[in-house]
């Protein structure tokens, strides 16, 4: 049940009768995790949290730094050197004080990964590195969530729904049906090494956010079975059809006990 | 009679791969997709470093197939960053 307040918060969005207050009562009661609070994270948390999503989840165990302020539009200069989580929590719970938020000042990592996810209908990957986008990716697997993607590279953007199991049980691809495993250069080609602009972290956050609110209100067509891929330089749309294809899962864990067991941040720390 | 085997194709490059290769669009020929992978792969050898899916007229390829001139092959690698 919505209050009179929440009726009187929404209304512009009431009036739409894609939403309504049907569609508003399933945003109120969706619990959304977000994994990351940094350049596709911020827009994206500003929208999930305008649009009423009742729970949302931030996990980031990052500080606010000076060169994030280019891009990571929930911070201010005088929150250099706070955790993120903290931060990103305060600001949209101030934009709207009707939704709950969960702070996870934490690293995602196999030991919390299935408890953090189980407890959320759906997980927005907004994180930085191949690693943590594949312990998401099996991690919705094996708990049968859906989660969207977003991954940005210089001035392009990537995003799918993956994971998602439509209404007559169809199954619809997840990463490791379009990128089967993780490769050693991957970890190398993030924002902090290769440079990023606001804007394409900006469009690509909010088109999760978007996706999100169309897959917990069941209204228009998920970017599910396709991947969209988006040149901000030429400003062109595209995409590419994909399908589900367990057959080329082999590094996926097979059970919980195989996934915890799993060393995701190996590439990474052999690197360092 | 002319036997046109090699066909012209558009060749799309999309993040890091377009970097590597110093291209967002090239055009090239080949009879099948196995053979435009190992041309391509001949004209870049820093190709061969990366991982990514290759995808024919906007549809992920799983095998190869035979080309028809003026279809369009994208490789797309992952996008780490957010």
């Amino acid at each position: 049940m919505l209050s009179r307040e929440e009726i009187q918060h929404y209304s512009k969005q009431l009036l739409l009768p894609e939403i309504g207050k049907t569609g508003q009562e399933k945003l109120k009661n969706a619990r959304v995790l977000v994994v990351g609070a940094g350049g596709l994270g911020c827009p994206a948390l500003v929208y999930l949290a305008g649009a009423g999503i009742g729970t949302i989840g931030i996990v980031d165990f990052d500080h606010v730094d000076q060169t994030n302020l280019q891009r990571q539009i929930l911070y201010s200069a005088d929150d250099i050197g706070r955790y993120k989580s903290i931060v990103a929590s305060e600001k949209i719970k101030k934009a709207n004080p009707h939704i709950n938020v969960e702070t996870i000042n934490q690293k995602l990592e196999t030991k919390n990964a299935l408890e953090l996810i189980d407890s959320y209908h759906s997980v927005v990957d907004c994180s930085d590195n191949a690693e943590t986008r594949y312990l998401i990716n099996d991690a919705c697997i094996l708990l049968d969530k859906p989660f969207v993607y977003g991954g940005i590279h210089k001035f392009e953007g990537q995003l799918s729904v993956f994971n998602f199991k439509s209404d007559n049980g169809t199954e619809g691809p997840t990463y490791r049906c379009v990128f089967p495993e993780p490769h050693p250069e991957d970890s190398l080609l993030n924002c902090a090494q290769t440079g990023v602009i606001g804007t394409v972290p900006g469009i690509i956050g909010t088109l999760q956010a978007n996706e999100v609110i169309k897959l917990v209100t069941g209204i228009g067509s998920l970017c599910s079975g396709r991947i969209l891929l988006v040149n901000t330089l030429t400003l062109q749309f595209s995409e590419i059809k994909i399908g589900r294809n367990v057959s080329v899962w082999n590094d996926m864990p097979k059970t919980k006990e195989e996934f915890i067991l799993k060393k995701y941040f190996n590439i990474t720390e052999a690197i360092a | 009679m002319l036997l046109n085997k090699n066909k012209r194709m558009k060749v799309l490059f999309f993040g890091v791969l377009a970097d590597v290769t110093g291209n967002s669009a090239i055009e090239m020929e080949a009879s099948d997709l196995d053979t435009l992978k190992k041309n391509l792969s001949a004209k870049f050898p820093m190709l061969n470093q990366y991982r990514f899916q290759w995808a024919v007229n906007k549809e992920k390829a799983e095998k190869n197939m035979m080309l028809n001139s003026n279809d369009e092959i994208a490789l797309l690698p992952p996008f780490a960053g957010g």
